[in-house]
């Protein structure tokens, strides 16, 4: 398995430490699973309403295995790329992957390549639902699509 | 590579801001540090080759420090492309090629800024500009 390619550091760990603080809640969460160059529709989140400091923390988290060179595809690798955007009113957060394979000159691979990335955003308005989409121009990359929004509140 | 040039007052390399963001972490379990914002976008299938996107940076109180971390990775293509990060009192140019990431800090103890984060195409013609940069902003209250 290959390292991350592409990464922000505020992840997951970040939010752990939030909650073992008892400041962050998880409210939503849905992933989704694919292998297609079809624009992915993955189940929205609804934020409830929010008071006094809260913010939303609106969660992406995307991963990729590249399948390319083990289904006979010859030549130049393709240039793939993966992404999970969410939308939604002061929602401003997307993430994407390059999920290349290096091939060898008999197009195969020695062992299949795992990528992943993350990324989050926060909103201050409540009571809406959050969507997301996702996309890989890819039809031989496994893609999964995860989001989740948690509710934060600040200590000060 | 990743490069970064411009004023850039409170700025720290990607090292020291890597530090920081562990520092970061053990400080939430204190009360001490919040998150305020952040933002997060990519050069991808479904985004437009350019952005531009604003943030508002709240005003400090006492002794609160506020730290804006920009995070960029560049991945895949040999083109390079860019994030700017501008404002009353910051103006950070971050450029990033091929398989690289950088962190940096800016550090404010006053905020009520607005910034801009625009991003610069990696321009590649026919392809994905595959570029990400994620944008937080903490705000450290000291308890003494």
């Amino acid at each position: 398995m290959t390292s991350v390619t592409a990464s922000s550091s505020m992840n997951m760990d970040m939010i752990s430490r939030l909650m073992l603080a008892g400041q962050v809640k998880l409210v939503g969460a849905t992933s989704l699973q694919y292998v297609s160059t079809a624009t992915q529709t993955v189940a929205s989140i609804a934020i409830p309403a929010l008071t006094g400091s809260q913010i939303a923390i609106v969660y992406l988290e995307l991963s990729a295995e590249n399948i390319a060179p083990l289904n006979g595809i010859t030549g130049a690798e393709p240039n793939t790329s993966v992404s999970l955007t969410a939308s939604g009113t002061g929602v401003s957060v997307s993430v994407n992957l390059s999920p290349v394979t290096a091939r060898s000159s008999t197009n195969t691979i020695a062992a299949s390549q795992y990528f992943r990335n993350s990324a989050f955003g926060t909103t201050t308005t409540g009571s809406q639902t959050v969507t997301f989409s996702s996309i890989s121009l890819s039809g031989y990359t496994y893609v999964t699509a995860q989001a989740s929004v948690f509710i934060y509140t600040p200590p000060f | 590579m990743v490069s970064v040039s411009g004023s850039m007052p409170g700025v720290a390399n990607a090292s020291g801001a890597s530090a920081a963001q562990e520092g970061f972490r053990r400080l939430f379990l204190t009360g001490q540090m919040k998150i305020s914002a952040a933002i997060a976008r990519d050069f991808s299938a479904s985004s437009p080759s350019t952005t531009s996107t604003t943030l508002v940076l709240p005003a400090l109180t006492g002794t609160q420090i506020g730290y804006l971390l920009v995070e960029i990775t560049g991945t895949g293509f040999t083109n390079s492309g860019g994030v700017t990060v501008t404002g009353t009192g910051i103006n950070m140019v971050i450029n990033t090629g091929i398989n690289s990431s950088g962190i940096f800090q800016y550090v404010t103890t006053t905020g009520g800024i607005t910034i801009t984060i625009g991003t610069t195409a990696p321009n590649v013609s026919g392809n994905i500009p595959p570029m990400f940069y994620q944008v937080t902003y903490f705000i450290y209250s000291p308890s003494f």
